[in-house]
């Protein structure tokens, strides 16, 4: 709960969108805008065109050459209604290409390359305006002054503020229908991601107002079908929680059980040797304690290594990696070879050629072959042979210890087989090394890396315990 | 024998004070690690009784920092973790022995004496397998009191016995650290050379043990054959 409160937040969903939507519909429509622009140039040019190219042919119309030289008259009344519709300056030259006759302005920019019969038009500037040019070149029939091939030039040219503002007024049209349309999609989303978030807005008010005891399933019941599978994965985290808090319950109970039964027992011993005057008996007394204390200390340490086995199993599947057998075997040995040697105990170490690694924990497999270990050593009788064996099995890898012991009592394994623990030897004297918790640490450990533990008694006697593991646990069991 | 016991629990440091002069040790204390450190560096001990969790400076670090600085003074690390990862963790990083709290005395004493022991024999090169011993400064073998005539390869495979005891060697170690005496060493000349050893050592209670998988074990036989 407090890594909700430290870690910063993410990106909110409405920015995301619009990070994604926004930027894509802006380039649409500036692109589109452009496109809109270039037609829209092209349709008014066409269009103011066409009456500058009537001009010209009314132009063209009254030239005459009979006096000998140029003669234009020119058409007012076609200028005049021209000059109203284009509400800007007619301008008009007529000349030769030789550039022996101008009449009109003589100060229009000269002409691109002319075709002979064909109208161009261009834009060019005229005393720092824009303006727009139409220009004809025909023959000249016949020429001046006797002059050859002489070509007659008619240039007509009007200025464009008008054909400007009516693209300018055009497209602020557009752009304002274009920008129209984003804001209204960018409402349209922040309005849309709000109304679709309402109902985990609500799932998280539920989920604030609970008690922290309060371990129910969420109904997800009325959430979109979107987040149904985040609420089943919220529910089956819920239920582990629950199920672990059980867990733990009921170990804490057991613990402490187990804990204060050797504390009652050594009061008593204080108690009674407090009474005795007698310094043998008293002596006696302290030798008793001592040995429930060596009890005691064994099963503290037992009951810390089984929490933290359940705890790294809870916790740290990420710690599984390849393990070497081999190695990990040897290191079982070397830390028990003493107390065995103690003893005259063989043991023996065989590894299958096949088996190197296997998927685990390290320090929990070496935990729970260790422990197979110790018991098999405390069964053995003194000189006896401890064979540790690694082997693969079918998609499985068996660690197995094997001992010339007495082996188990079918009670016994009838009970471990039910997953019966913790209570096992309490009133079990004989073995005073024994807290009955070896083996539940071992089946702990088994089931948080997917493995069994399996207990056999041999027919020619002693004991076999196998750690089955499967040779890639994927993922510690969920459920 | 002076030991120093670095522990910070001032009822179980005087408890086991008294138990230990009790047992005819002369023993220092000190509460944390920066003392202890100190008090290492300024007198000579013949053994260090380690405790891990202590106030300024942890166990481990003390392990660490008084490995690093040679000291080789025998450390025998007490400790309430006893995880066994930890353990061959700690035999690892230096301790020289390891006593899970709480522990019997007697089993202390036995471990401070063996490694006293050891480590007085290391400081004059000589290394002891109950009655078997080794001269390293004169390279050489004594059994019972009589000197041990051993071939040259025979010598080498003992040595490397008697200098690691209850460590067990396996052949290839054998052959990894006998490769730059001799280039055609191998498992069946080691069998060999053991089988010899063996036969010279018979009538000692000492004993070369194989343990099938994981190597050879010189162990002194004390009284139990």
């Amino acid at each position: 709960m407090t890594r909700r409160d430290t870690a910063a937040p993410g990106r909110p969903l409405w920015r995301t969108l619009a990070l994604w939507m926004l930027p894509t519909l802006l380039f649409l429509m500036v692109a589109g805008l452009m496109l809109s622009v270039k037609t829209l140039r092209e349709v008014a040019d066409s269009a103011y065109d066409r009456s500058l190219r009537g001009a010209i042919r009314a132009i063209d119309l009254r030239i005459s050459t009979e006096s000998g030289g140029l003669g234009v008259e020119l058409p007012y009344p076609l200028f005049e209604s021209f000059q109203a519709t284009a509400e800007g300056e007619v301008l008009f030259r007529v000349s030769t290409d030789d550039g022996l006759v101008q009449i009109g302005d003589a100060l229009l920019p000269a002409p691109p390359p002319l075709t002979v019969g064909q109208v161009v038009f261009y834009d060019a500037v005229y005393f720092n305006r824009p303006i727009r040019v139409g220009a004809y070149m025909r023959p000249l029939d016949p020429p001046l002054y006797g002059a050859e091939g002489q070509n007659l030039i008619i240039e007509i040219a009007e200025t464009t503020e008008s054909r400007e503002a009516f693209l300018r007024t055009v497209i602020s049209r557009t752009m304002m229908r274009d920008l129209a349309a984003l804001l209204a999609a960018a409402l349209l989303l922040a309005v849309g991601v709000h109304a679709g978030l309402r109902p985990l807005r609500a799932l998280r008010d539920r989920l604030d107002h609970r008690a922290s005891d309060d371990l129910r399933q969420l109904d997800p019941a009325g959430l979109p079908r979107e987040v149904q599978p985040l609420v089943r994965s919220v529910n089956r985290l819920v239920d582990r929680h629950r199920i672990q808090g059980e867990a733990q319950r009921r170990y804490i109970e057991d613990a402490s059980h187990q804990l204060k039964t050797p504390l009652a027992v050594l009061r008593a011993q204080i108690d009674r040797g407090l009474q005795l005057e007698d310094p043998a008996a008293l002596h006696a007394v302290l030798r008793a304690m001592r040995e429930i204390t060596d009890r005691s200390s064994r099963l503290t340490s037992q009951l810390l290594a089984l929490a933290l086995a359940r705890n790294s199993a809870l916790w740290s599947s990420s710690a599984a990696e390849e393990v070497d057998v081999s190695a990990l075997l040897d290191g079982v040995v070397r830390l028990h070879l003493a107390s065995a040697r103690k003893r005259r105990i063989v043991l023996e170490v065989e590894v299958a050629p096949d088996v190197t690694t296997v998927h685990a924990t390290e320090a929990l497999l070496f935990e729970a072959v260790s422990n197979i270990l110790q018991n098999a050593i405390t069964a053995s009788p003194a000189k006896g042979v401890i064979a540790l064996s690694a082997r693969r099995a079918g998609g499985q890898t068996v660690i197995a210890v094997r001992d010339d012991g007495p082996g188990l009592s079918d009670e016994l394994l009838r009970r471990l087989d039910q997953g019966q623990r913790f209570n096992l030897p309490r009133t079990r004297r004989a073995a005073p090394a024994s807290t009955g918790l070896g083996l539940a640490i071992v089946q702990e450990i088994m089931g948080a890396m997917g493995g069994t533990l399996v207990l056999a008694n041999r027919p020619e006697g002693g004991l076999t315990a196998s750690l089955n593991l499967p040779n890639r646990h994927a993922e510690l069991k969920a459920d | 024998m002076r030991l120093l016991l670095v522990e910070d629990d001032q009822d179980l440091a005087d408890w086991l004070t008294q138990s230990l002069i009790g047992c005819g040790f002369q023993v220092d204390w000190a509460e944390d690690g920066r003392s202890a450190e100190s008090r290492i560096a300024a007198e000579d001990y013949d053994l260090i009784l380690l405790d891990l969790g202590l106030p300024l400076m942890t166990g481990a670090e003390l392990l660490a920092r008084l490995k690093a600085g040679g000291n080789d003074t025998p450390l025998l690390v007490m400790t309430a973790r006893d995880s066994l990862a930890q353990r061959v963790a700690l035999l690892r990083d230096g301790a020289d022995d390891f006593m899970g709290k709480p522990f019997a005395i007697e089993e202390l004493e036995v471990r401070i004496h063996a490694l006293i022991r050891r480590s007085h024999g290391r400081a004059r090169g000589v290394y002891a397998c109950g009655p078997l011993s080794f001269d390293h400064a004169a390279q050489r073998f004594t059994l019972l009191g009589d000197a041990l005539l051993l071939s040259p390869r025979e010598h080498a495979v003992l040595r490397l016995l008697i200098q690691k005891p209850g460590d067990p060697l396996s052949k290839q170690q054998i052959i990894d650290r006998l490769v730059s005496m001799e280039s055609d060493m191998n498992p069946e000349a080691v069998e060999v050379i053991v089988h010899r050893l063996r036969k010279r050592l018979a009538h000692a209670p000492v004993q070369i043990v194989t343990l099938r998988g994981i190597g050879y074990l010189l162990e002194h036989d004390e009284g139990t054959a």
